[in-house]
């Protein structure tokens, strides 16, 4: 069985990297990114599992890295918005106009990332399921809607 | 971030989740984390000093349909629930609880075992009859034990567990995700908030069930109300022809229309009502009668 206390030092598959660092079991995996390993995309919002600026893919999956671990990471591929080069979800939203202050952006576009991969066809249920997760104060929501339906053309463009 | 310098354990086994709850004073058990990472970065008196990992443990993760039961694990995520989407009327309770995001974390176990006092999933499994597979630590020479009992045994307001027991999953009966079923969440604000009330209704033949979330600062199911909604619905032909009660009903309140006791019975029956920054007790007597017509109605 796994058991750490103290400083351990952990390995995270990040981006396809391994990257090491060295953490207490309650760091959580939005600080270790951010303070640990320089990977200062995902935002810290609330801390509280409710804004969703926090968001990190795991194993492809969003989540709020805020509410997870680091070291229950260990064997996950976790994706931040730094392991995203020019995909075609960040040319939408900036062709789109889909933020202004650009906190909300980073988990905005991995959320968006995900839900494009997972449902390639838009359905107006399940976009506001998903994107329900992410809060933004800036754009009312209007220019992240095109975002993502310019998203959805460009991936399904031959 | 949680400020205690705490350990993190990962065991493979029920046996051995249960055993290192013995040897760490202050432990945890760790599912989805979500009330964990933020109830102890905010909460000096949430005492943490070890977190014992339970996503590992194969029996905590099952999700299948065995022995005439469909049996799902309690460190399953509800995303991962509500898709199997085995039992209709707790898929649609799941994706009502918290985000899509968040549920992608959030355990169908630990949504039952946490704080909050609304643990909406507990609704389908109590409606549902459901049983309860959890260990028990073991004291000295005494091993530990499994115990599968009927979830209503140790549901009473919570799920009332002796010290470090373990929940490893539900099993729900075969028959329940054939029942009708209705079901309603009304919030404050958008669809993303905890609940006002969440309603959720069966028919098992001729006999109603109803359970509710938000209502009260627990879950709540009595007998004494499903006999009282079994009543008031059976009754529904007497007055109008095969209709349910219904909102446009002129009066479905009125004792005629009622079954012996009617809705206001039932409302009794339902005891004091929560009144907090969210809305009034008043207010929720109001929903609760809506939701429990407009509940009946489907079920017709
Ligand atoms: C952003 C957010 C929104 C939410 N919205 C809702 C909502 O709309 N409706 C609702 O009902 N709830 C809601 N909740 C509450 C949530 O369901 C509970 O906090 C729940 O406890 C979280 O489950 P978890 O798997 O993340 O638990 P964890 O944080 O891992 O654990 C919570 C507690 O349960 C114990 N526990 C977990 N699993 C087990 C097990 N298998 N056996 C024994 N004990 C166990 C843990 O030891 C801990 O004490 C929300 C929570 C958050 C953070
Ligand atoms: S910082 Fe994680 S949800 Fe707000
Ligand atoms: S762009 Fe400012 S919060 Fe979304």
């Amino acid at each position: 069985m796994k058991e750490l206390s103290g400083i351990v030092e952990i390995v995270l598959r990040v981006n396809g990297e391994d990257r090491r660092a060295a953490v207490r079991p309650g760091d959580t995996l939005l600080r270790v990114l951010r303070e640990k390993l320089g990977l200062t995309g995902a935002k810290c919002g609330c801390e509280n599992g409710d804004c969703g600026a926090c968001t990190v893919l795991l194993d492809g999956k969003p989540v709020k890295s805020c509410m997870v671990l680091a070291v229950e990471c260990e064997d996950a591929a976790v994706t931040t918005i730094e392991g995203l080069r020019d995909h075609p979800v960040q040319q939408a939203f900036a062709e789109e106009n889909g933020f202004q202050c650009g906190f909300c952006t980073p988990g905005m576009i991995l959320n968006a990332a995900a839900l494009v991969d997972a449902h390639p066809e838009p359905d107006d249920a399940v976009d506001r399921e998903w994107m329900q997760s992410n809060l933004c104060r800036c754009t009312g929501y209007e220019g992240i809607r095109n975002a993502l339906a310019a998203a959805r053309k460009k991936l399904a463009a031959p | 971030m949680i400020a205690a310098d705490v350990s993190y354990l990962c065991p493979d086994t029920a046996e051995e989740a249960v055993d290192a709850w013995r040897r760490h004073a202050g432990a945890r058990y760790l599912a989805g984390g979500t009330e964990i990472a933020t109830a102890a970065r905010r909460t000096a008196a949430f005492d943490l000093r070890a977190c014992i990992d339970i996503k590992r443990i194969a029996e905590a993760n099952v999700h299948e349909i065995c022995g005439g039961c469909l049996r799902l694990g309690a460190a399953l995520s509800l995303s991962d629930v509500a898709a199997g989407d085995a039992f209709p009327l707790l898929g649609a309770v799941l994706r009502g609880i918290a985000d899509r995001t968040v549920r992608n974390r959030l355990t169908l176990g630990g949504n039952l075992a946490g704080l909050l006092p609304y643990r909406e999933a507990a609704l389908p499994l109590l409606l549902a009859d459901a049983s309860i597979l959890t260990i028990v630590p073991g004291k000295g020479e005494i091993p530990s034990a499994r115990q599968e009992r009927p979830l209503r045994e140790i549901f009473d307001k919570r799920l009332v567990l002796a010290p470090g027991e373990l929940v490893l999953s539900f099993c729900v009966p075969l028959d329940a995700p054939e029942w009708p079923w209705s079901h309603y969440r009304r919030t404050r604000t958008g669809e993303v908030d905890y609940p006002l009330v969440t309603t959720a209704m069966v028919r098992v033949g001729d006999a109603i069930r109803f359970a509710v979330a938000g209502a009260h600062p627990y879950p709540f199911r009595s007998d004494a109300v499903d006999a009282l909604l079994t009543e008031w619905f059976a009754a529904r032909g007497t007055d109008e022809e095969n209709s349910p009660p219904s909102a446009a009903q002129n009066g479905p309140d009125s004792p005629t229309a009622q079954g012996r006791g009617g809705l206001e019975a039932i409302i009794a029956a339902l005891g004091p009502l929560r009144a907090d920054a969210r809305a009034s007790a008043e207010y929720r007597v109001q929903l609760l009668k809506n939701l429990i017509r407009a509940g009946l109605e489907d079920l017709a």
